[in-house]
């Protein structure tokens, strides 16, 4: 078919301020009326030429513009008259007739002179009257207006929208208000099902006893009902999950004397609440029954209205209160983005309602309380405002949608079968193997993970297993970051702990069985070297190996994998490499005195130079120790399992290491007592800081709060360790049993060798990080950046600005990344994500899963809890009797220990971590990693640590 | 200007099929300045006839049925042919495509509504000449006038397209105009070429058409 002929052009000028269906219509009159529409959009100085400012601007109207199908084309128009505008159409399409599109409201037409010569015309399409801005604004002040006080209440009217205002400013005093929203809903609902209810105040239940009485029984006849209380301070809100709501439930209607006692018990519970608004209600509905799940979504994250539905919900107990009660809970947070299909049932059809009832209610964040019964349909039971966030600003969602896209994309990419290594799929975890949320934190600044990957895993980590005998999967990065939180690539780490020796396609079924373990069982993520992967023969290998046969592995394949470990465990063991590295180490110490720095990027030089240092001499070495430690503490502990060591003995072996941090003690006593002079001690400890890989925490040397006050310490002991011979020996029998080539004595020599190695190296590379951060930080004054500024930055920034002499150059190169990295972490702030990511699914539904916390010592203590957070602004004084909750139990944290505390709980950290390790060594009770359960813990006054019964109960 | 008009297909007595058109829609575009191009009742010529000609507008001739909606009442004396169907809708894609205005008559006007997903009742309203409500443009907003049709089907509120907005009721409630909110194209039940009887309706209508001025906008309210 020929080219479309363009015979007639259709002009119109358009404020389309606040677009809408009047704009609509004028241009989709304007499309129809001619072959080319021309939009022309008045620029903001145009319309103030002849009215009021928009209140969007020329950008703003544009873009809404220009993305309509029945606009062929945009041009602004800088004047009130578009002649102009008009001349450069003529031009273009010489042929064409002219019509300018006005609206009948228009009473000025500038550009009549100019058609009326090119034979052009004018063409009016009716004024949509309903929505013209004198309407609009009529209607908010003759309809709302007479509602409210003054102007801030009526625009608060319009941001919230709330349902129980709306009821108070109707001035009415219905029985039923409530309830007739509810049935309002009710009437509307396709999704949700709403149970038939009634509302009354504890005012009218005083006056009007036996006129509610009747109408119960006459609503509800032979039903059981649920009796509820429903305060009306909205402030309350937060503390309704604490129970702050009374309900009884399977109350029967016959009973008259059951519903006045149910009654007056709701009644009893607001004066012991001291809450004695005669506006408090009691709600009775009728009882829910067959429920499979019940809980309460709030609409958007409390106090923060970040984007995600946030479900408290109980699906095992079958009962309807026990979220509100606080007990059974489980937290599932859904981006408000996430399809339905990709959420699970039963709570898919939980979002559908809850989206049904936002539909009705928009702009307003809901507190929605729900139930599922067997049937699969969704009753819901109360919805009340968020109120709690109505002064809190909605985060941009349009930029946390896309970060969302972004980091499915992220996991594809990263997903895809990898040639080089083993294992069909990967999952991404928080804890596993080098545990980032443990060692940076699940939240750490960019420059904090730029560090930790250039030091040790990038490559350090895989260099040292790979030189000890592991299999080689160079190239490989251990951690990323999605969004702002650091993940294991667990393909990555398992890969690395196959003995090299293995045939290909038993490291294949290997890494699969391995990845699949972990995922039915994601509590173990923070003790894989111990229960998922065979890093090494030890004692429990054939209890253990039978998983494998059931897992379709055959007796020659499990066969392969024990002569490997086998040969793998003996050389390791035997291995001198601990004096090796440790000497390597203690050589490089005594490197003399770098020159006095005098510019800003002499000091990033330095810092580099000092982490190159650290990267080629120090974090190889280091990870190489940690891998004995760990091996020498899977052995001793498989003595433990199989029964021939005693628990006991384990105990008193790892009390017994000396490391740099009991030594840190023995010298922190002798300054409490006057025996080291503070500036002894700040030499050999000062660099030290509380978050190794952050530099805004400061240093010991720089932070006075740590070593004030007067502490009454007790003197560190340290017990010699001694087994009994006939132990020793059976011990040796056994290994020797076992094919394993070395005896009781060298396993205990070299574990102990190991762990106080691996300590020693940790704080000997850790001196060379801490004095480059404060190099860098050196650098950030001069250019006038603070340590926060700095903290954006990444290992390769800092790379860039060492080779840029001309400071302005160098300023602004630093200004612009950190002005995009920290905006990047507003956004990222906003994102709620999984302590592990199986699927793309999972960083839009994201739910946790029940941590075990991992005991030391057997003891149990009671006692007021300190949470460590904002730590350099803190009163820190003594810890005795007190047990301190941390977040993550990072080595520069080992102050706390000078100061006595009788207990410590972590939300993260493995069982072979630092901590685990230091309480151990010094016999304080602990949990280390107790994931969310750490949340609610922190919320108590005092605690219960019982180690030996693994128990923590809040008191 | 050129207006391209569909035509209606019939059997004669030898039960053979026949493009035909009633005069009444010549002499009266004629004399309003137009010429009249027939487009037969095949979608195979139907390109060459835009490429070769340039055409200006197209008219949905009235006469006959639906072929998804038969008369049940005189089936056997009009049989309903799917070409023309075919055609006609090729016609309104055409229209859309070149943003070019179409006017649909009677059948025409049912076609326009079937293509964009609407449906059809039987007639309910008398045959012949009878009272309809304007609800167009604000000087005939809610203005009465006479006008005549013949159809066995009808669209009522129920049964008209999503898509389309009506601006002309019958009595009975059923639509007699209906038009498109952003394409040039628009139907009514009524007979404007016929002039009997005659309402000044008809002329604005049809003027509106040729000179694309959507005479058929501005009633729509809430």
């Amino acid at each position: 078919m020929g080219e479309k002929v363009i015979k007639r052009v259709a002009y119109s000028p358009v404020v389309a301020d606040l677009f809408h269906y009047g704009h609509l219509q004028s241009l989709q009159f304007a499309y129809a009326a001619a072959d080319y529409h021309i939009c022309g959009i008045l620029s903001d100085e145009a319309v103030q030429s002849f009215r009021r400012k928009p209140i969007a601007n020329l950008q703003e109207r544009k873009a809404v513009v220009s993305n309509l199908t029945c606009v062929d084309e945009v041009m602004i128009q800088t004047a009130f008259d578009p002649s102009d505008n008009l001349k450069k159409i003529r031009e273009r399409f010489p042929q064409a007739e002219l019509i300018v599109i006005r609206g009948s409201n228009w009473k000025k037409v500038p550009e009549l002179p100019y058609l009326k010569q090119i034979g052009g015309r004018i063409l009016q399409h009716p004024y949509y009257e309903e929505l013209s801005d004198f309407k609009v604004v009529n209607k908010i002040f003759e309809h709302y207006g007479k509602m409210f006080r003054d102007f801030e209440t009526l625009s608060k009217f319009f941001k919230i929208n709330d349902l129980t205002s709306l009821k108070e400013t109707n001035g009415t005093t219905a029985l039923s208000t409530k309830a007739e929203t509810l049935q309002s809903l009710q009437a509307v609902l396709q999704h949700g099902k709403i149970e038939k209810s009634f509302i009354f105040t504890v005012a009218e239940w005083a006056t009007k006893e036996e006129e509610i009485m009747g109408r119960i029984q006459k609503l509800f006849p032979e039903e059981l009902v649920v009796v509820r209380s429903s305060a009306v301070q909205e402030d309350s809100l937060k503390s309704s999950l604490a129970g702050f709501f009374h309900s009884e439930l399977n109350v029967a209607t016959k009973n008259g004397a059951s519903i006045r006692e149910a009654v007056n018990k709701v009644i009893r519970t607001y004066a012991e609440k001291k809450s004695y608004d005669a506006k408090n209600q009691v709600l009775i509905q009728r009882q829910t029954r067959d429920v499979q799940c019940s809980g309460v979504v709030f609409t958007r994250q409390l106090e923060t209205n970040n984007p995600y539905y946030v479900i408290n919900y109980d699906d095992l107990s079958g009962l309807t209160n026990t979220v509100t009660k606080g007990m059974e809970n489980r937290v599932v947070y859904i981006s408000r983005f996430c399809e339905e299909k990709d959420v699970p049932s039963p709570l898919r059809g939980v979002i559908t309602a809850v989206r049904e009832v936002e539909s009705l209610l928009p702009t307003m964040g809901l507190d929605i309380e729900f139930s599922v019964n067997k049937q699969d349909e969704v009753i819901i039971f109360q919805v009340r405002p968020l109120s709690v966030n109505v002064k809190v600003d909605i985060p941009p969602n349009i930029e946390i949608k896309e970060k969302l896209e972004e980091l499915k994309r992220q996991f594809d990419a990263f997903s895809q079968k990898k040639e080089h290594l083993s294992g069909t799929k990967t999952i991404f975890a928080d804890m596993p193997d080098w545990n980032p949320a443990e060692i940076i934190g699940d939240n750490p600044h960019y420059l904090d993970y730029s560090l930790y990957d250039y030091l040790i895993t990038d490559s350090a980590w895989h260099q040292a297993r790979t030189s000890q005998g592991y299999y080689n999967v160079s190239p490989a990065k251990l951690v990323f970051l999605f969004g702002n939180k650091p993940y294991v690539d667990v393909r990555h780490s398992f890969n690395s702990f196959l003995p090299a020796s293995l045939p290909e396609g038993l490291r294949e079924k290997l890494i699969n069985f391995y990845i699949d373990k972990l995922q039915k069982n994601l509590h173990l993520q923070d003790k894989v070297e111990f229960e998922v992967l065979y890093t090494c023969y030890d004692l429990t290998f054939y209890p253990r190996s039978k998983e494998l046969l059931a897992a379709g592995f055959t007796a020659e394949e499990v066969c392969c994998l024990k002569k490997s470990l086998l040969q793998l465990t003996n050389s390791l063991v035997s291995d001198s490499s601990i004096r090796d590295d440790l000497a390597f180490i203690q050589e490089k110490k005594k490197g003399g005195n770098a020159p006095p720095i005098r510019t800003p990027q002499a000091c990033l030089r330095r810092a580099i130079q000092l982490l190159d240092n650290c990267r080629s001499s120090g974090t190889v070495q280091f990870s190489r120790l940690a891998r004995l430690a760990f091996v020498g503490k899977i052995l001793i502990k498989s003595l433990v399992a199989e029964g021939i060591l005693e628990e006991r003995y384990y105990h008193q072996f790892m009390n017994s290491i000396v490391t740099v941090v009991s030594k840190m003690n023995e010298d922190f006593y002798s300054l409490s007592r006057g025996g080291m002079a503070k500036k002894n001690f700040l030499e050999k400890y000062g660099h030290l800081r509380p978050g190794t890989y952050d530099i805004t925490a400061l240093r010991y040397d720089q932070n006075e709060n740590l070593f004030g006050g007067q502490v009454q310490l007790q003197e560190p002991t340290k017990i010699a360790f001694s087994l009994p011979q006939h132990i020793q020996e059976n011990i040796s029998a056994t290994l020797q049993e076992q094919e394993l080539a070395f005896d009781s004595n060298t396993l205990f020599t070299f574990t102990r060798a190991a762990l106080e190695a691996r300590e020693l190296s940790k704080f000997e590379f850790t001196r060379e990080l801490s004095d480059a951060l404060e190099l860098i930080a050196q650098a950030g004054r001069v250019w006038g950046l603070s340590r926060e500024s700095l903290s954006h930055l990444d290992v390769d920034n800092l790379k860039v600005i060492a080779d840029i002499e001309d400071d302005k150059k160098a300023e602004s190169i630093l200004t612009n990344i950190i002005e995009h990295r920290s905006k990047e972490r507003r956004i990222n702030d906003s994102l709620l994500l999984p302590p592990v990511i199986m699927s793309k699914k999972d960083i839009e539904v994201v739910s946790s899963y029940r941590a075990k916390p991992n005991f030391t010592t057997s003891k149990s203590v009671e006692g007021e809890i300190i949470a460590l957070s904002g730590l350099n602004k803190e009163e820190l004084s003594d810890f005795t009797g007190k047990i301190i909750l941390l977040e993550n139990g990072d080595p520069g944290h080992d102050w706390i220990f000078t100061k006595n505390p009788a207990g410590l709980i972590t939300k993260y950290g493995g069982v072979a971590s630092h901590m685990v390790i230091r309480c151990a060594e010094l016999g304080v009770p602990a949990a280390i990693g107790c994931g969310d359960l750490f949340d609610e813990i922190k919320k108590a006054r005092k605690v219960l640590l019982n180690c030996k019964e693994q128990k923590i109960i809040p008191c | 200007m050129l207006i391209a008009i569909s035509l209606r297909l019939e059997e004669n007595q030898q039960e053979r099929a026949q493009d035909i058109l009633e005069h009444n829609y010549v002499c009266y575009f004629e004399k309003l300045g137009a010429t009249m191009l027939l487009i037969p009742n095949s979608t195979e010529s139907i390109a060459t006839y835009f490429s070769q000609f340039p055409i200006d507008a197209i008219i949905l001739s009235g006469g006959g049925n639906i072929s998804l909606f038969p008369s049940t009442a005189r089936k056997a004396e009009r049989p309903v042919y799917s070409k023309r169907d075919a055609l006609e809708r090729k016609l309104v894609e055409i229209a859309a495509e070149r943003r070019l205005p179409l006017l649909g008559i009677c059948r025409g006007m049912q076609l326009i509504n079937i293509h964009f997903g609407g449906g059809l009742v039987p007639s309910r309203h008398p045959i012949g000449d009878h009272q309809i409500r304007i609800l167009a443009r604000k000087e005939e907003l809610g203005r009465k006038a006479m006008v005549n049709s013949f159809h066995d089907c009808a669209i009522i509120k129920e049964t008209q397209a999503v898509e389309l907005k009506p601006f002309a009721f019958a009595e009975d409630g059923g639509i007699e105009g209906l038009y498109h909110p952003h394409l040039p194209i628009s139907g009514v039940q009524w007979h404007p070429e016929r002039m009997a009887p005659e309402d000044a309706l008809n002329k604005t209508l049809v003027t509106a058409f040729l000179k694309r001025e959507l005479f058929w906008r501005g009633g729509d309210t809430r």
